[in-house]
């Protein structure tokens, strides 16, 4: 009870509550599995489950005290793995990966409440980092919609071409889709090249 | 089924009808059999999925539009006022129109 108070003052004293940062992205993009990298390199635990079957994050899932510490810089952060953002969002998708009906339309609800939660947050955010498969188009309706929204709340922004793991992914598109952002190509999967994001998130966040 | 119209054999197999009635005809008539004839107006005294359970919004809806019915619509106007449009329609299916916030700038401005 004293230590929650202590913290409250500390921040209200500060000013500020920790700096957060969003994790954006389609379903399926490698957000959560990204997020888990992330937070097991720089808080020694995972974040949330990861499954082939889209929208598997359906709630914002938040990690605190994310500390991330380069060359004389340090920083402590919150984390927010948001939920997929999808305009369309049709049970019949997780049929095929074997859900009932009844799961189906359950799971399509609350990833819906998911996309509302996700786009709510937006305005929560102090950095985001917005993940694009780089196996797939990344011109899309979403892709353009959650750039859009960031790019007016002034929200610094990073954007991360995802899964270059994979002999499809092609980077060079998606750096050509986003002109003139900060870029960064990586492997949430393998972890490959993840100095590089983290020095490009010091950058956005201090 | 189908039925021979000049004796009235009933051929089982479509090598049946493709050879012909032994009686020399050639013509059948298709006859549903009796189950599948109550299956259609059964499903015509169906009211379309639930309406009356679906004209009102709980706290388990995400959506705050409706389709009832072809061309009918329900508004939660409370909602829409704090979140973006969610359509759910008559089967089930979301969709999410996102805000598009651009502030009067370009989308694709360059901030370097």
């Amino acid at each position: 009870m004293l230590k929650g108070i202590i913290d409250w003052l500390r921040k209200v004293l500060r000013g500020k509550k920790e700096l957060s940062l969003g994790v954006y992205g389609s379903p399926n993009v490698g957000k959560t599995t990204l997020a888990n990298r992330i937070c097991v390199d720089l808080a020694d635990e995972s974040l949330g489950a990861v499954s082939p079957v889209p929208h598997e994050t359906r709630k914002v899932q938040k990690k605190e005290h994310v500390t991330l510490k380069l060359k004389g810089f340090k920083l402590t952060m919150s984390l927010l793995d948001m939920p997929g953002i999808a305009v369309k969002v049709d049970y019949r998708d997780f049929l095929e990966y074997g859900l009932k009906k009844e799961e189906a339309k359950k799971r399509a609800r609350e990833a819906t409440r998911g996309v509302v939660e996700a786009v709510r947050t937006m305005d929560k955010v102090d950095a985001a980092l917005f993940i694009i498969d780089a196996t797939e188009d990344p011109y899309t309706q979403v892709n353009i919609t959650i750039m859009g929204n960031i790019e007016a709340r002034d929200i610094p922004i990073v954007i991360v071409a995802n899964k270059i793991d994979l002999p499809s992914a092609n980077t060079r598109k998606v750096r050509e889709a986003f002109p003139g952002y900060d870029f960064v190509e990586v492997s949430a999967m393998t972890g490959e090249n993840l100095e590089v994001l983290y020095k490009e998130i010091a950058q956005k966040l201090s | 089924m189908h039925k021979c119209v000049r004796c009235g054999r009933i051929a089982t197999t479509i090598d049946e009808i493709n050879a012909g009635c032994p009686c020399g005809s050639k013509v059948f008539s298709f006859i549903r059999e009796d189950g599948e004839k109550k299956k259609s107006p059964e499903k015509e005294k169906k009211a379309p999925y639930s309406y009356h359970a679906r004209s009102t919004f709980t706290s388990e809806d995400v959506e705050n539009i409706k389709v009832l019915t072809e061309g009918v619509f329900l508004v939660d106007i409370n909602s829409l006022s704090k979140n973006p449009v969610v359509l759910k329609d008559e089967e089930g299916i979301y969709y999410v129109k996102l805000p598009f916030e651009q502030n009067g700038k370009p989308l694709f401005n360059s901030k370097k």
